[in-house]
């Protein structure tokens, strides 16, 4: 063999691995590159599907995450707050409690405080979520409802979120229809209400949350709410609650990696932050039909009751003022034509 | 004999380089292509994000219960209000985000104006009614929605 020859193919191995080595180089950054890109316009998508919802109110079934295994948390900290996820985070810019799986059901919901609506945004995948009223009280059955209420309403979308009742080993799956989401769940639940329930010790398998309502929470396991102690137990934490979303929170993050008590957190902060901008600006409106002489006497002195509560809204908004500004709104306020309904 | 033998080694040679010149330049304008791509694809996301968020802001005004009486129907006395606030910008910048402006006119010639900047800005303008309290009647106007940046 000539030296020429063996010169040719040394030269041409090395150009080769060289060129290979950089192809190979190049496209495992391209592919993680291209991977990052779909992982930010899933979350980007996700979030404006979220927010779509939440601003016009209709649901919505987002199937983004089953593109992508992605990792998120909730970052309460910031405000606004974020949702972070492994390259980054998102400010969703409006209330959003959710899990993410492959496939959620996204609907709004809202917290009716008659001179302002606190609207909020759920995703959850298809979850049964049964109901221990451990505890027979009208208290068990209002707390039961009001949560219902607030949770996802899935009728004539997928994926389901269906409602149950369990006592001891047995389930109430108690619809007429194969799936028994939250509007036929609340026509059905009251023949049951006279009924004696125990802590439930049935099994589940597949994506559920067991919630016990009971007036003793030890050992109950999941999510337990006492209702004549306003808190709720979930692991080994217990965490008060002032309405029925926090209650909702900590259902819908319950067995999931955004955890009940991160989303029990995020609610706090949202719900406070917007309830401190809505009594202040409520406020300065009551103050401005106090003083306008157009105004009747009547309707001056609820605005004036009104702002007086407002402005203590404004810096602490508890449950309690919450209540009284509502009934004050509606009694005072809307049954005397001052004030018009939202 | 032995100088064409040479000769000829040398040319050889140098198809050899200039092939692999070739390959090379080849290679490097694909991934400037590419990369290149890549960019601009980057910059057109930012830009659709800007208005992204330029329209959320729109609906967000829209059909927000802090300004509205219905969805589309501002309430004059809940825009005073806010205005008439110390830090409004940022009490409802820790709700959705900063680097905003909105702007509400009617026709009669009342305006809002809320966060306005000296900055360039991407903005959304429609058609919007606002709800005189006192007088009980609607005026028809516009909303001017945009961000900053």
């Amino acid at each position: 063999m000539e030296i020429f020859q063996i010169f040719k193919i040394i030269f041409g191995l090395i150009v080769s691995g060289v060129i290979l080595f950089f192809l190979i180089q190049y496209s495992g950054t391209y592919t993680l590159l291209q991977k990052d890109i779909l992982k930010t316009n899933i979350m980007k998508s996700f979030i404006d599907n979220a927010r779509g919802v939440y601003l016009t109110g209709n649901p919505i079934k987002f199937t983004g995450f089953s593109r992508a295994q992605l990792s998120l948390s909730l970052d309460s900290s910031r405000e606004p707050p974020a949702v972070r996820f492994d390259l980054g985070s998102f400010q969703p810019n409006v209330p959003i409690f959710f899990v993410h799986d492959k496939e959620l059901f996204i609907d709004r919901n809202s917290l009716d405080h008659g001179w302002w609506r606190f609207y909020f945004a759920e995703a959850m995948p298809k979850t049964e979520i049964i109901f221990s009223p451990a505890y027979n009280s009208p208290e068990t059955w209002d707390t039961l409802e009001n949560t219902v209420r607030l949770l996802p309403n899935s009728a004539g979308f997928e994926p389901k979120i269906t409602y149950s009742l369990c006592s001891g080993n047995d389930v109430f799956r108690m619809c007429e229809s194969a799936a028994c989401e939250s509007d036929e769940f609340l026509d059905f639940y009251t023949s049951y209400k006279s009924s004696i329930f125990i802590t439930c010790t049935a099994t589940f398998s597949g994506n559920y949350r067991l919630v016990t309502i009971s007036n003793n929470c030890a050992n109950t396991g999941e999510v337990c709410v006492n209702p004549v102690e306003k808190n709720i137990y979930i692991d080994t934490k217990t965490l008060p609650y002032a309405d029925y979303l926090d209650i909702v929170s900590v259902i819908i993050g319950a067995q999931n990696t955004i955890s009940g008590e991160d989303l029990y957190n995020y609610k706090q902060k949202v719900f406070q932050a917007e309830a401190k901008l809505a009594a202040k600006i409520m406020y300065e409106r009551a103050l401005s039909h106090v003083q306008n002489p157009a105004v009747s006497d009547e309707c001056k002195n609820a605005y004036s009751t009104q702002a007086s509560i407002l402005l203590r809204i404004s810096t602490q908004p508890t449950q309690n003022l919450l209540e009284q500004s509502k009934l004050n709104y509606y009694q005072e306020l809307i049954n005397n034509g001052c004030d018009y309904l939202l | 004999m032995r100088l064409r033998k040479r000769l000829k080694a040398q040319h050889e040679i140098m198809e050899y380089v200039i092939l692999t010149l070739f390959i090379v330049i080849i290679i490097i304008g694909f991934v400037f292509f590419l990369s290149g791509w890549n960019i601009t694809q980057l910059q057109l996301d930012k830009e659709k994000a800007r208005q992204d968020r330029a329209l959320f802001i729109m609906k967000y005004f829209l059909s927000s219960p802090l300004f509205t009486k219905e969805n589309s129907v501002f309430d004059d006395t809940k825009l005073d209000a806010f205005r008439s606030l110390p830090n409004e910008c940022t009490e409802l910048g820790k709700i959705i985000g900063e680097n905003w402006f909105a702007e509400i006119e009617t026709f009669n010639g009342a305006k809002w104006e809320m966060c306005t900047q000296n900055k360039n800005y991407s903005a959304y303008i429609v058609p919007a009614n606002v709800y005189r309290k006192f007088t009980d009647k609607a005026e028809l106007g516009t909303l001017k929605v945009g961000v900053y940046g």
